[in-house]
């Protein structure tokens, strides 16, 4: 019983550590590509939330269509938000864009939070079970929703790897990551590719949200937590590396559920926080990043 | 500090001695001090992130950590809420300097990080060590005078820390210690190769913020009467962010004219508009860093050079 119960533990912390490998995943890209810091990140994964909770409630949807749909929706924010309020990080020289988006994006933070308190009410919210019932896998227990989210959110980060790798746009986001003046005079164009490139990395974050929607329901302030965990996700694997996000969320995802269980879970937060900032002190690069 | 600026401070204070004579309604003497308590963090953010460039995200921790500091030392050494405020201070001003030593290693967004991780921890040990601090209910905690004029008093005392705190800042603003800070925020190499000490300036900007901030927290506490760990959250940093965002960053008067816009606006939509307050507040500050960075001190210098301009004419048509 005890060993079974300690599986279930790391299967279902695995399962999480993805969900927040695909928010790390986002920021990776942010902070390639816009060489940004998005504090508005967990507030895309409350709208995702809300996205496929309203698809599945009002319009009926099933959950395979719904979860896209999430994504798509967080999409066009996204793209918008950049296209309104990003640009001149871009277009303009500017002399701090990292101070200007963090201000910018804390902005956000509370803009999107109250304005989903008013339009959505403050209340938790629940989309129906994706998946319902429970199944016996290898003797384990595990909730039909807890195995969609294994499965999607491992598709998602692999899908987007080898993105990343294969496909020209992929490539012109590692190219700008690496040198954006150089990835200019390739051909690329930045203001375009900076909108696409948030667009994806909000749809990322919206898609983790409504995977996870009917485990951890919704609500306006649901963003929080998720945010801190993608943060703590970056200073682990590294900032701009896909294997270091996934690492560090799966490392994270596990001991934070362990943790919970065997240790007083009243400081798991805090235990959280202080192995961040061990680690970007004394190994700034994270555990996959290049030296800066 | 030039003579325009001790004539402003004088007429600040001036017009603040006025006042509580003339406003009779408790609700706005509450607003008055809340307007210092916020002018003292918003001005205190701005010596640490307007003029030496630091993003600290923790720094409403520092208010809860000199509140709670000042509020505990009060009920149970026996000691008078003044000495709280001075506790409060140099507690914080401490934990400035260990953690500025610390983590000011880094620079940009780590920092941000960093602070922000700080932050949350401070909170999360509140709200945990309940026998202590009293958890997220807050800590009661007594009042600088007592009997029926008791907030009048206190009104003063408020008056005064603010006073002092804003020539502070102005004075740092024209001293050769701000020229270091200012330094470090433009160019932190180029301020290096002047052989200008960098982490012993950055450390002592940082520690500085968190001393007034941790005086404005014993304040806070002092004067309310009760602390509880909301006012360390991130909307309490957002607002304070706002105040300075709006007003100006790194200028002496911007932190005073946002926080003034901030309070007085939000007590003045407070009936009609007390969900939208925020969402407001949010769009507003979204908006100045948009489209006028600078906030209110960038539109008045970029009109005042104009009005002297118009002025000038004015004045030579009426000598001719």
């Amino acid at each position: 019983m005890e060993c079974g119960m300690f599986f279930e533990l790391v299967v279902r912390g695995f399962a999480i550590g993805l969900v927040y490998a695909l928010m790390g995943l986002g920021l990776v890209l942010l902070n390639g590509v816009l060489r940004i810091i998005n504090f508005a990140h967990g507030e895309f994964y409350m709208l995702g939330g809300y996205a496929a909770y309203y698809l599945m409630t009002l319009v009926g949807l099933p959950f395979f269509l719904a979860i896209p749909g999430a994504m798509v929706a967080t999409f066009v924010i996204g793209a918008i938000v950049e296209k309104l309020l990003l640009t001149p990080i871009h277009e303009k020289q500017m002399e701090k864009p990292m101070d200007y988006a963090l201000i910018i994006t804390l902005g956000l933070v509370i803009l999107l939070r109250k304005l989903a308190a008013i339009v959505f009410g403050p209340f938790y919210r629940k989309p129906p079970d994706y998946i319902p019932g429970d199944f016996l896998v290898l003797g384990i227990n595990l909730s039909g929703n807890m195995i969609l989210t294994l499965i999607a959110s491992a598709i998602l980060v692999l899908g987007m790897a080898y993105y990343m790798r294969k496909t020209w746009r992929g490539r012109s986001w590692r190219a700008i990551t690496q040198s954006q003046g150089g990835a200019k005079i390739m051909g690329v164009d930045i203001s375009r590719e900076s909108w696409i490139a948030f667009g994806t990395a909000c749809a990322l974050a919206g898609g983790a949200g409504a995977l996870v929607a009917p485990l951890f329901l919704v609500s306006p302030t649901a963003g929080g937590p998720p945010l801190l965990k993608s943060y703590e996700v970056l200073a682990i694997g590294g900032m701009g590396s896909i294997g270091g996000s996934l690492l560090g969320g799966i490392l994270l995802g596990v001991t934070e559920t362990l943790g919970a269980v065997y240790i007083s879970s009243a400081y798991k937060d805090a235990i959280g926080f202080v192995f961040m900032s061990l680690f970007l002190l004394f190994w700034p690069g994270g555990l996959f990043g290049q030296k800066q | 500090m030039n003579r325009n600026q001790w004539l402003i401070t004088g007429c600040i204070g001036v017009a603040g001695i006025v006042l509580p004579f003339g406003v009779d309604s408790p609700v706005w003497m509450t607003v008055l001090n809340l307007f210092f308590y916020y002018a003292m963090l918003s001005i205190s953010w701005n010596i640490v992130f307007g003029y030496a460039g630091l993003f600290s995200f923790g720094h409403v921790a520092f208010a809860t950590v000199g509140g709670y500091a000042s509020g505990l030392i009060v009920i149970h050494l026996g000691f008078s809420p003044f000495w709280g405020l001075f506790v409060g201070g140099v507690s914080c001003a401490l934990i400035g300097v260990v953690l500025g030593g610390i983590v000011l290693r880094v620079r940009g967004f780590y920092l941000c990080l960093l602070t922000w991780a700080f932050a949350e921890v401070v909170n999360v040990v509140i709200k945990t060590e309940h026998q202590i601090t009293g958890g997220t209910g807050g800590l009661i905690t007594p009042g600088f005078f007592s009997g029926p004029q008791a907030d009048f008093y206190s009104y003063f005392v408020g008056l005064g820390l603010f006073l002092l705190m804003f020539v502070f800042s102005a004075l740092l603003f024209h001293s050769r210690p701000g020229l270091y800070l200012f330094a470090v925020r433009d160019d932190l190499d180029a301020a290096e190769a002047m052989g200008v000490n960098t982490r012993l300036w950055k450390v002592l900007g940082f520690a500085c913020g968190g001393f007034w901030a941790g005086v404005a927290g014993a304040y806070y506490a002092h004067f309310f009467g009760l602390i509880d760990p909301s006012i360390g959250g991130l909307d309490e940093m957002g607002k304070i962010c706002l105040m300075v965002i709006v007003g100006g960053v790194g200028t002496v008067y911007g932190p005073l004219l946002g926080t003034f816009f901030v309070v007085i606006l939000s007590e003045i939509i407070r009936g009609s508009l007390a969900e939208m307050n925020l969402l407001i507040f949010a769009l507003v500050m979204i908006l100045t860093m948009r489209f006028i960075p600078g906030g209110f001190m960038g539109i008045i210098d970029l009109l005042s050079p104009l009005l002297r301009h118009r002025f000038a004419k004015m004045a030579e048509k009426a000598d001719r």
